[in-house]
């Protein structure tokens, strides 16, 4: 038997969430090639890329939300251990449960939210001033789809919290 | 409901949450989300009223949580961050350590004051103290506990040398410090030198010090080394030279903003470690996993208190505060001392961009009204922030560290190690307070 | 019971604009006897420039700073006033502007579909070129790397510039460094940012004003007022256009003669856009203004009507100005 573990074991990402993640780096990759190709083209002549700042705004929420869910499966967002430290397994499902639930409800209240604002945005067909007209419902859409997997991840790892409690109660 | 009230009740809540291992992203996010919609549906003197008060308040945290991912600027977090780990996975931050290690390994407590130095030469090529913490926190920290320093001296040295991030160029708090204030960015850089060198300084003695009173935690390495292989070392920080180039020379010559240094050093990190053969597809793809996953770890947390952020400025407990420390009509050295607690305070539970945000519309009045220098000021703000990256109960270099470091070394560990730090980072605090010219010299010299 | 109304503004609480706020908090609470009171929220710690609108519709403020700019769709007509119109007196613009969005229908319909009652307007003022080397004539223009926003940098494209887009916050290194050539900008602000430091010439080009940029209410809030609050903020509203013209106006005057003379051994030249040459600016810029007439009319919009009231309003006010002077000079 393991002596009492301080943090529960990370949960297997599914393909889905793995494919995001990738999309996430790509993004990434993209946002830092738009830049540097602004910053290049401008030493040589001119700026290449039209809307670049934009382009990187739209690109930053797909980077930042996309791993979500890897993150989450993971158990890789940092909480306070100090006063819980030496709590029993049991203990610990249900800490984590509770963690989870309350993550379940601000991703609803993300998403409930997110939702608005994609409407809004859908409603108004309005967009970014600039060359490339960019329509703001394109963002909102990432960050509702983003919100919807994370709510996903997080009420599965509820499950997850209430089998080990079902597990250390055996 | 009053608002003062609100506040004070959600602020315990998040106390309570934390207390129950609720990670900090969901505690400050959901309380803060539910503290709207009361704010907004029961309003002071009338009936709780859900169907009034759910379109705002979705509204207001739809609007925080999404500007704050849809954003230009902070794009500099995940670049930066990813620098860290192309730098990590191309050797050049191993590189740069290595030879910091050979130049100080011999004195006690070497390898720890390597590492601050490490941090040091990192923070002038990131602009976020947390990536910082993060990039050298994983080179060094197993690096020391290799050699068996004690756990705290190890995570606690590099916890506190990655609040120099920050403070020494470039730095995104100086960015939004520089935007509210309507200051030069180029000045600001400036002012954070000398103040980055003297922090420094205070983490060199702290580790002297330590190392001092207690040998024990930090034995002293029992390898030696050739003049081969120093002059090996010293030619092996080149790259380091050169990104080190490219963004601070790059932002004080003007060729580009911080933005820009932040995405053109990490394509030139990336170019470098594949041209050296220390880069992989494999690595590359490890690195940029760990980039993202990373970001999003933060930026979930930083969201969260940004929505929280939101929450307590509709409240309005800040101008209560800061009321009430006009209406004790003051002397200058009292409202100094007052902001100074003030910042230290909500350094201890928010996160640094929203303190800012927060505070700045309120704090820079006050302090142009008492004649102060702002960019005198911006330096002490920084400080302070930096200081709360590392003060309990929520210290985000500390849960950095932490995620970058093996599992056997615990958040305690990290909090005890870095109050040996905070207690030079008061001393280094008094002095830039009492000698703004530490601040002031070197913008002065430029212009 | 007195009602406070919670007012969102996405810059700092100091400078002329905040001045001219603080004013306007002022007289509300003062006319209405107390029974109305302004609560600011400075700095976006509430809701950012871009969210201001959406915000105040849904009674996240009661008030609020709208910039057109980022809500080209949304707010179509309103967005005509940031178009370089021949409109460069700052009070028969801000006059101009106020009434065109207070009694225009095609204005009042967007307002009233993204759920707000427009109050009141603000101006940037006249738009200005602030450079490092001198430039005099349109032609001098061309190459040059300039950094300019909106309806003006098109403009300046087309006369030959290459135009940089970036923040006010960035352009003190970038003229520092060469990056740039030029700024588009405003007197008060080349002295905010310190850009005169670094960029001795100014070409005064008096070359319209951007006012898509003004004070919104959340239309509830708005129709819970009593008539007697309602008349007060419509005549504090009025009043404060000719308040903050004059502000500016003289803040505009102070700063230039400060540049001028020069602060701590830094001073700018001014050379004025010569009459020929501001003609055919102008008559340049009416390509923008073709632009967005285009783009409204594919949304549904009368444009041509809305540029002919504008146009009228414009006139008319420089009429009065022309016969009476200023409100407070009179
Ligand atoms: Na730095
Ligand atoms: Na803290």
């Amino acid at each position: 038997m393991d002596p009492v573990s301080h943090e529960l074991p990370p949960v297997e990402a599914t393909k889905g969430e793995r494919l995001l993640g990738a999309l996430s780096m790509v993004g990434l990759g993209l946002l830092a090639l738009i830049v540097t190709v602004t910053v290049v083209s401008r030493w040589v002549g001119r700026s290449i890329i039209p809307d670049d700042v934009l382009l990187v705004q739209e690109l930053m929420v797909a980077v930042i939300l996309l791993p979500l869910g890897l993150v989450t499966a993971a158990r890789q967002h940092i909480s306070v251990e100090v006063f819980t430290a030496r709590v029993s397994p049991r203990t610990l499902a249900v800490l984590s449960a509770l963690g989870h639930g309350l993550g379940l409800l601000f991703a609803l209240l993300l998403l409930a939210a997110g939702a608005k604002g994609f409407l809004g945005a859908w409603k108004t067909q309005d967009y970014y001033n600039g060359v490339l007209h960019i329509p703001m419902w394109i963002g909102q859409a990432v960050f509702v789809f983003a919100m919807v997997l994370f709510a996903l991840r997080l009420a599965i790892m509820i499950v997850h919290d209430l089998r080990r409690l079902g597990a250390g109660k055996a | 409901m009053d608002p003062l009230l609100l506040a004070a009740v959600a602020i315990g809540a998040v106390l309570v949450l934390l207390a129950l291992r609720v990670p900090i992203a969901f505690c400050l996010g959901t309380v803060s989300a539910l503290g709207l919609i009361t704010f907004f549906s029961w309003r002071p003197g009338g009936a709780f009223d859900l169907e009034r008060g759910i379109e705002p308040a979705l509204t207001l945290i739809g609007s925080a949580a999404y500007s704050f991912v849809h954003s230009y600027p902070l794009s500099m977090i995940p670049l930066f961050i990813g620098l860290g780990h192309v730098a990590y996975h191309g050797g050049i931050t191993t590189d740069l350590y290595r030879a910091l290690r050979i130049w100080l390994g011999r004195l006690p407590g070497g390898l720890a004051m390597a590492s601050v130095m490490g941090c040091a030469g990192f923070s002038a090529i990131t602009g976020s103290s947390v990536a910082c913490a993060a990039a050298m926190g994983r080179i060094t920290v197993p690096e020391m506990l290799r050699y068996n320093y004690s756990p705290r001296l190890a995570s606690g040295a590099v916890a506190a040398g990655g609040t120099l991030g920050s403070l020494i160029p470039p730095s995104l708090l100086f960015v939004i410090y520089a935007i509210f204030t309507e200051q030069s960015v180029k000045v600001l850089f400036l002012a954070g030198i000398l103040p980055g060198i003297l922090s420094l300084a205070g983490y060199l003695i702290t580790i002297a010090v330590w190392t001092w009173r207690r040998p024990e935690d930090a034995p002293k390495p029992d390898t030696t080394f050739t003049p081969g292989d120093v002059r090996e070392a010293v030619a092996g920080t080149w790259p380091t030279v050169v990104l080190l180039a490219v963004v601070i020379g790059g932002i004080y010559l003007g060729v580009f903003t911080p933005t820009e240094a932040a995405a053109v050093s990490f394509v030139i990190a990336v170019i470098l470690g594949f041209a050296r053969g220390r880069l992989t597809m494999a690595s590359l793809v490890e690195a940029a996993r760990d980039t993202v996953v990373q970001t999003t770890m933060i930026f979930l947390i930083a969201l969260g208190a940004k929505v929280f952020t939101t929450f307590v400025s509709l409240t309005r407990v800040t101008p209560a505060v800061l009321d009430w420390l006009q209406s004790v009509d003051a002397p200058t050295v009292m409202v100094v001392a007052g902001l100074v607690v003030f910042y230290l305070v909500l350094g201890m539970f928010l996160d640094s961009i929203g303190i800012l945000v927060l505070t700045l519309p309120f704090t820079v009045p006050l302090v142009t009204g008492y004649g102060l220098d702002l960019v005198w000021f911006g330096v002490i703000v920084i400080k302070l922030l930096e200081i709360g990256l590392i003060t309990p109960p929520i210290g985000l270099n500390v849960f950095v560290i932490k995620s970058v470091t093996p599992s056997s070394v615990t958040l305690g560990q990290i909090f005890r190690g870095v109050s040996w730090f905070l207690l030079l980072d008061g001393v280094v605090l008094l002095l830039l307070l009492a000698v703004p010219a530490l601040s002031l010299f070197i913008p002065g010299t430029v212009d | 019971e007195a009602v406070t109304l919670r007012f969102s503004d996405y810059g700092p609480n100091r400078g002329t604009r905040a001045e001219a706020m603080e004013w306007f908090a002022d007289q509300i609470k003062e006319r209405s006897g107390g029974s109305m009171d302004v609560e600011f929220f400075w700095g976006g710690s509430l809701l950012g420039g871009k969210d201001t609108l959406k915000g105040v519709g849904d009674g996240v403020a009661d008030m609020g700073t709208v910039v057109g700019f980022f809500t080209p769709r949304e707010l179509r007509a309103y967005n005509i006033g940031d178009l370089p119109f021949e409109n460069s007196d700052m009070w028969v613009g801000l006059r101009a502007m106020h009434d065109l969005a207070r009694e225009n229908e095609a204005l009042g319909k967007e307002f009233a579909d993204a759920n707000v009652v427009y109050v009141t307007n603000y101006t940037t003022g006249p738009v200005q070129l602030i450079c490092t080397k001198p430039v005099e004539t349109l032609d001098d223009l061309k190459g040059l790397k300039v950094r300019a926003s909106g309806p003006y940098g098109d403009a300046l494209a087309e006369l030959g510039a290459e135009v940089v887009r970036m923040s006010q916050s960035e352009v003190y290194q970038a003229l520092d460094s060469g990056l740039i050539d030029c700024n588009q900008n405003y007197y008060y602000s080349m002295k905010g940012y310190k850009q005169y430091e670094v960029a001795p010439h100014v070409l005064e080009m008096d070359w319209g004003q951007n006012m898509s940029f003004g004070i919104v209410m959340n239309k509830f809030a708005y129709d819970g007022l009593g008539d007697a609050e309602k008349k007060v903020l419509a005549e504090v509203a009025a009043d404060f256009e000719d308040h903050l013209a004059q502000l500016m106006m003289e803040e505009q005057a102070k700063v230039k003669a400060e540049m001028q003379e020069g602060i701590d051994g830094k001073s700018i030249e001014v050379v004025v856009l010569p009459p020929d040459e501001k003609k055919r600016l102008m008559d340049m810029s009416s390509k923008q203004i073709d632009e967005w007439s285009r783009e409204a009319s594919q949304d549904g919009l009368d444009a041509a009507a809305v540029i002919a009231d504008y146009r009228d309003r414009i006139a008319a006010y420089q009429k009065e100005l022309d016969a009476r002077g200023y409100p407070w000079t009179r």
